[in-house]
């Protein structure tokens, strides 16, 4: 009960209404996430059969890459930047106000940009059905995989939130969560081509095991025995940091309430 | 149902906002807080409602710490912040969204969304975004935000200040209705504070408290009824009177001395003595 009525009101209300009320910044939005398909498809194609080692096609590796990337780092800037946003209108104050605890608002909050990302991941995806790349889908796998990441990225969400409330300007999350995304986390090119200092820094990285899971389970059909690496990673970092997000979160809003800084410019 | 303040301390950096505040409010009751600008009259509120974190002490709202989410489900807020919600929406979206924080369903949301805005006399614009609203309309909305829930403890802060006279009108005899409820709003208008049952005189504490009030001189010009129990009435000239009577509560200013006016009153000038304090009020439109 009511869980369904507030997804509706995060989800559709609070996020897609004003989402589309801001034009220039969905079109922008839907240029960016279809755009650089192509841009690495051409990269691939210059590249030659070199590239084609990874999963079969490179432009099979880097749809996927990218397709769920967009959770890892956007969906993190979405509600970042909401919170600190609503900090400054005035409108968190209200719904502080309302009975829910920090923990529910920010993981409410954190749908729309869950959503918004499925709508880029699916749009990726199809663009790359497009440019021919052939998915061998084993769903188990995949859905594993996609919880799992989702718990992470949840957690990451927690923590980009009550970041932004702590240190009111800038997202260190955010800078945290680009530099993963698009130079550790594997999304364009495969992690052991990196120097082994920082391949390690990436296995600290959900994005990391989360994306080998997606290429293994859409392009090879792989079994979930045949990813309990990944599975068995992805779920400790998954735990590992949601409970740093619960944590600040927790701190983050004993701090606003006791600052009175809800609505503080 | 009930508001509990025990030794209350509040303060930012080095300014004391709050300096030990010990109260306690019941259903029934309509409390106005009065005092200076920075008085904390605003905090105090914020404290209420659970969104502030006092530093010593505790409020308690129907038993339940403040800060606990559960506390804050029977509790309506306003400040008049005019960005206290989403400009990008329609009034009705915005309703919506506060409702299902509160617990309501679409369906209840939607449903109780007209009512409070018919109330507010936003019905015409529910669906236009509130980025186009006036001043006035904005606080109108928040209003009806605070109500969207039908709390049973309601904490106004300047509810009315920027309405104009017949959106005030309707939304001060609305609030007098709130019987059953217990209202506790900070103000500084005169036709607000009439609606008390009790004022409390705040500067960082309760400085004082209203007690028995009794009315020494009220003078009205218009047509009134000679009649009443316990009222003195004395004609000046022609259509000007004053009338004397004594009354308990703030707000039976309110209620009782409209018994004694009828038709055409064109000015009321009231001066309240409460325990050696007087106070004048001039309502131009009595209704
Ligand atoms: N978040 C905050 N940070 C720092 N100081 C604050 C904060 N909120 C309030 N204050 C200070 O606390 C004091 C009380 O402020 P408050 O807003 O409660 O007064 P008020 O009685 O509501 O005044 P007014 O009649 O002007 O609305 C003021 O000195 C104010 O500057
Ligand atoms: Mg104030």
């Amino acid at each position: 009960m009511g869980v369904m009525d507030r997804l509706y009101s995060f989800i559709v209300i609070r996020g897609f209404k004003v989402w589309i009320s801001y034009r220039t910044q969905v079109a922008l939005n839907l240029a960016s996430w279809s755009l650089p398909v192509f841009i690495y498809y051409f990269i691939g194609i210059a590249l030659g059969p070199g590239a084609a080692s990874l999963r079969g096609s490179y432009v099979a590796f880097v749809t996927v890459g990218l397709a769920f990337q967009g959770y890892f780092s956007s969906s993190i800037t979405t509600l970042a930047g909401r919170i600190r946003n609503e900090e400054l209108i005035g409108t968190l104050e209200y719904d502080i106000a309302a009975p829910l605890n920090p923990i529910s608002f920010m993981m409410y909050s954190s749908t729309w940009g869950l959503a918004i990302n499925s709508i880029n991941a699916l749009m990726t995806l199809l663009i790359g059905l497009g440019l021919g790349v052939r998915y061998h889908v084993d769903w188990i796998s995949w859905l594993l995989v996609m919880l799992l990441y989702l718990v992470s990225i949840i957690g990451l969400n927690l923590i980009a939130g009550a970041t932004v409330l702590i240190v009111k300007q800038g997202n260190p999350v955010a800078l945290f969560a680009s530099v993963a995304s698009n130079l550790l986390g594997g999304t364009v090119f495969p992690v052991t081509v990196l120097p082994k200092a920082l391949t390690d820094i990436s296995y600290a990285i959900p994005l990391t095991w989360a994306l080998d899971g997606f290429r293994s389970s859409m392009l090879d059909a792989a079994a979930p025995v045949s990813l309990i690496k990944d599975l068995v990673s992805l779920a400790l970092l998954s735990v590992i940091y949601l409970a740093v997000g619960v944590y600040l979160t927790y701190f983050a809003f004993s701090r606003i309430m006791r600052e009175g800084s809800v609505q503080q410019y | 149902m009930s508001v509990a303040a025990i030794n209350l301390r509040k303060r930012f950096g080095s300014i004391v906002a709050i300096d030990g505040v010990d109260f306690s409010a019941e259903k029934g009751e309509t409390i106005a807080l009065v005092g200076p600008n920075g008085a904390g009259k605003t905090t105090l509120l914020k404290l209420m409602a659970g969104i502030l974190r006092p530093d010593e002490g505790r409020v308690l709202v129907n038993g339940l710490d403040a800060v606990e989410a559960k506390a804050r489900r029977n509790v309506g807020f306003m400040t008049p912040m005019d960005r206290g919600v989403y400009w990008r929406l329609t009034a009705m979206d915005n309703l919506i969204f506060f409702g299902t924080l509160y617990g309501l369903s679409i369906r209840d949301a939607k449903r109780r969304a007209g009512e409070v805005l018919e109330l507010m006399g936003l019905e015409d614009r529910a669906n236009h975004r509130v980025a186009t609203f006036s001043t006035g309309m904005m606080r109108r909305l928040e209003l009806a935000r605070a109500l969207m829930h039908d709390p049973d403890v309601l904490l106004l802060d300047e509810p009315t200040s920027g309405i104009d006279v017949d959106g005030r009108r309707k939304i001060l005899n609305y609030i007098r209705k709130l019987r059953d409820r217990l209202v506790i709003m900070a103000s500084h208008d005169p036709q607000e504070i009439s609606l008390a049952t009790r004022v409390l005189y705040f500067n960082k504490k309760i400085v004082d408290e209203s007690g028995p009030l009794k009315i020494v001189r009220m003078l009205v010009k218009g047509r009134i009824r000679l009649s009443g129990d316990g009222i003195k009435v004395t004609k000046i000239n022609g259509d000007e009177f004053i009338l004397e009577m004594d009354i308990n509560k703030f707000s039976d200013l309110m209620h009782e001395a409209p018994n004694y006016l009828e038709g055409d009153v064109l000015d009321v000038e009231v001066e309240v003595a409460s325990e050696g304090r007087v106070m004048s009020r001039r309502w131009r439109q009595w209704e």
